[in-house]
């Protein structure tokens, strides 16, 4: 098989991990943001690819934006590219917004209770489980007004900020906002587009699950090479083989259909709000799934606070419910799939030829 | 190992595969209306039809993939997978010409001579020839290698069949079956050697074929007895002695497409129409949940024909896409059975009870035709071993 563009950006992107960490005295696994490696990683352009050059991305393409994201998550690195670039920057991009400095990345901040009033260009209201707004230069905030929904970019210093984290130890913050946002900072969002914001969140958190899945496997499957018991490697017994060929076959579907949704957001707009909520919700199922047969395989040793599958497992278990879980996004796809005439058409696409029922 | 286990590239449907998937649905839609079949569960192993199988090769839409000069259209994998899941979801009968179609008739065009390929494929396109699979006997189910079914040379060179096989779906509507024997004596150090293919014509003297009930009481299974069956040299099936690697080549054709999860698709299509209807929260759970699984086995498994187009044998992700799959369906039924069931007669969905009964009588054999579940994780785990 022949390299393809992807395959080279994972291969720099790992390349740059390491190298950040390994002029470390002590690995930081955990902490806040990783301010040094979002530096190098903004320096040689990675922070902003698949962001049209013209208003100071990269270029290049969604593709290869998710080819930073999947390494950088199974880096678990400390650097959210991820709502940087497939998010927040999409955002601004679509309202033809200049990008800020790519220094300190962007953070997305969506929710219910945020309101925007064009008059008086006032933004208001709070939102809890925020992606690293604490590191952020700045906020793209998503806030409903009167009619529709606007996008406003405001200085992180503007906001109130309270520091929080998800059970991987990422930072997830509770913004508080009032503020008055500067005119050239805000614009009206197409119908369409906050369900858009969302969908992307989803396929961000899907496509992460996914890689973190196959990174699993792989360490996993490495383990049961190397651990004996009963004078055998743990691969010689049949349940842990077939353990592991139950994660695998979880890691190859998750990985197809969240690459189906990065597919359809480009190539097919009418069927991608199906595609993207079954891959987050078949990416939430196998990274519960995955996370306990990980587990169960390591034995007590991944139990512990040292071993460093742990930084995988919690991220399968914190992302499974970010971005909306299995069971929110069944319902919403249950619902969306009931507004329609038959299943079949609607899973799959093309031309409906209804028979009499 | 690489970094990804099994990664294979996405597929697009081309406008061609498009195209023909409103065909099928006109037909279909043509066929509901006339009353030309009721759909059902589980219709790829039950629904044998064989004025429908008719209709679908006049159709061109058996052998789709084959040469045109044995009957064939020559059209892509994707595109055969285009029609196929058409007729699944549509719960239609393809039963008497599904293993033709989908192996036997393949498994020819790759290992057979001239004459076989003339003599059998048009035929199966055309939807007037049928086949069993011969594989599995009373004392080698999983374990193939251990069949003894055995054919031995007679004087004028033709092959005399003696032994039994069984699990043979629909071999009393069937005209041939490809059997899988001993054409040498077992050699402990090396079980997969002297075993041949034969294309086996069921009206022979000698054959005995005994049905089996299944749970729900039909008899879609049976036992196939050769007693000295006498089998002209020219139905040799590839090479004497290949037959191992002639059957795993067939493997993957037999185990990646969409009935390994759409056994059940007519009951949840039925389901829908119940949830259409009650719009209860808990109902449309489990149906965006059900949807979503089902959408990830459909991306693996279009993904493995789009290997099989580029003559690939993704016999990996195949034995991935049968064990996952099968656990849907499985899962589907229990789940259904679970989720309310309406009162006969209450209109929208009123089809579900009926269904939901046959599919959970069906559904132990879901993860055991084909190869059990347990075999085809032990083929995934090798498969990661050399990964």
């Amino acid at each position: 098989m022949t390299k393809t563009d992807a395959d080279v950006i994972a291969e720099t992107i790992a390349q740059i991990v390491d190298g950040v960490r390994s002029d470390r005295a002590a690995p930081e696994l955990d902490g806040g943001f990783d301010a040094e490696l979002w530096l190098v990683l903004a320096s040689s352009g990675m922070t902003a690819v698949g962001v049209d050059d013209a208003l100071g991305g990269s270029g290049g393409l969604a593709q290869d934006a998710v080819a930073v994201v999947r390494a950088l998550a199974r880096a678990a690195a400390h650097a959210p590219v991820a709502e940087h670039a497939m998010a927040a920057s999409w955002l601004l991009e679509s309202v033809r917004r200049e990008m800020p400095s790519q220094e300190r990345p962007l953070a997305i901040v969506t929710g219910p209770d945020l309101r925007f009033d064009p008059t008086t260009r006032l933004l208001s209201g709070s939102a809890d489980s925020v992606p690293w707004a604490d590191a952020a230069s700045g906020l793209v905030v998503v806030a409903r007004a009167e009619h529709g929904s606007w996008v406003c970019l405001i200085e992180a210093a503007a906001a109130e900020i309270v520091p929080g984290t998800n059970l991987a130890g990422e930072s997830r913050c509770a913004v508080v906002l009032d503020v008055a946002v500067e005119a050239g900072d805000a614009a009206p969002l197409d119908a369409g587009q906050p369900e858009e914001v969302q969908a992307r969140l989803a396929l961000i958190r899907a496509t992460q699950i996914a890689a973190v899945v196959d990174e699993t496997l792989r360490r996993t499957l490495r383990y049961c090479d190397e651990r004996a018991q009963f004078g055998r490697t743990l691969n010689n017994f049949q349940s842990t083989r077939d353990a592991l060929a139950e994660l695998a076959g979880e890691a190859a579907v998750v990985s197809a259909l969240a690459d189906r949704a990065l597919g359809d957001l480009t190539t097919d707009r009418e069927r991608f709000p199906v595609t993207v909520a079954a891959a987050k919700i078949r990416a939430s199922l196998a990274a519960r799934r995955t996370a306990r047969l990980a587990h169960q395989l390591h034995g007590a040793i991944g139990f512990t606070r040292e071993h460093p599958l742990r930084l995988l497992t919690t991220r399968l278990w914190a992302w499974s419910n970010e971005a909306g879980n299995e069971r929110e996004w069944s319902q919403w796809l249950g619902r969306h799939l009931v507004s329609q005439e038959r299943l079949w058409t609607t899973l799959v696409g093309g031309r409906v030829f209804a028979p009499d029922r | 190992m690489a970094t990804s286990a099994i990664d294979l590239p996405r597929v697009i449907m081309t406008d061609a595969a498009e195209a023909l998937r409103a065909e099928v649905r006109e037909f279909i839609a043509s066929e509901l209306a006339t009353g030309g079949f009721r759909p059902t569960v589980d219709s790829w192993l039950s629904g044998v039809d064989p004025a429908f199988s008719k209709r679908l090769g006049e159709r061109g839409w058996l052998g789709m993939t084959w040469p045109a000069r044995y009957g064939g259209q020559e059209r892509s994998t994707l595109e055969r997978y285009v029609v196929i899941e058409e007729l699944l979801a549509a719960g239609a009968p393809v039963a008497a010409h599904w293993v033709a179609d989908r192996q036997s008739g393949s498994n020819i065009l790759a290992f057979g001579s001239d004459h076989l390929k003339e003599m059998i494929l048009p035929r199966i396109a055309a939807g007037e020839c049928f086949f069993a699979i011969g594989m599995s006997e009373p004392d080698a189910g999983s374990d193939l290698a251990s069949i003894r079914t055995r054919a031995r040379r007679n004087a004028d060179g033709d092959w005399v069949v003696s032994g039994a096989k069984i699990w043979t779906s629909n071999a009393q509507h069937c005209h041939y079956a490809i059997v899988l024997v001993r054409t040498a004596d077992k050699d402990d150090r090396n079980r997969h050697a002297g075993m041949s293919q034969l294309v086996v014509d069921l009206a022979s003297d000698g054959i005995a074929i005994n049905p089996i009930a299944i749970l729900d009481g039909t008899q879609h299974l049976n036992e196939v007895v050769f007693d000295d069956v006498v089998v002209p040299a020219a139905m040799l099936l590839g090479t004497e002695g290949d037959g191992w690697r002639q059957v795993t080549a067939e493997l993957a054709h037999e185990r990646s497409g969409p009935e390994r999860f759409m056994s059940t698709f007519a009951l949840l299509e039925e389901y829908f129409q119940l949830v259409r209807a009650t719009a209860a929260s808990d109902q449309l759970e489990l149906l965006g949940m059900l949807s979503a699984r089902f959408l990830a086995l459909r991306e693996l498994s279009t993904r493995v024909a789009g290997e099989l187009d580029r003559g690939a044998l993704p016999n990996v992700a195949a034995a991935m896409v049968k064990d996952m799959g099968t656990a849907f369906e499985v899962d589907s039924v229990d789940a259904l059975s679970t989720a309310t069931v309406p009162e006969r007669g209450a209109g929208a969905g009123d089809g579900f009870p009926d269904l939901l009964r046959l599919a959970q009588l069906h559904a132990p054999g879901f993860t055991l035709r084909g190869g059990t579940n347990e075999v085809l994780r032990s083929i995934v785990y090798r498969g990661l071993e050399g990964a």
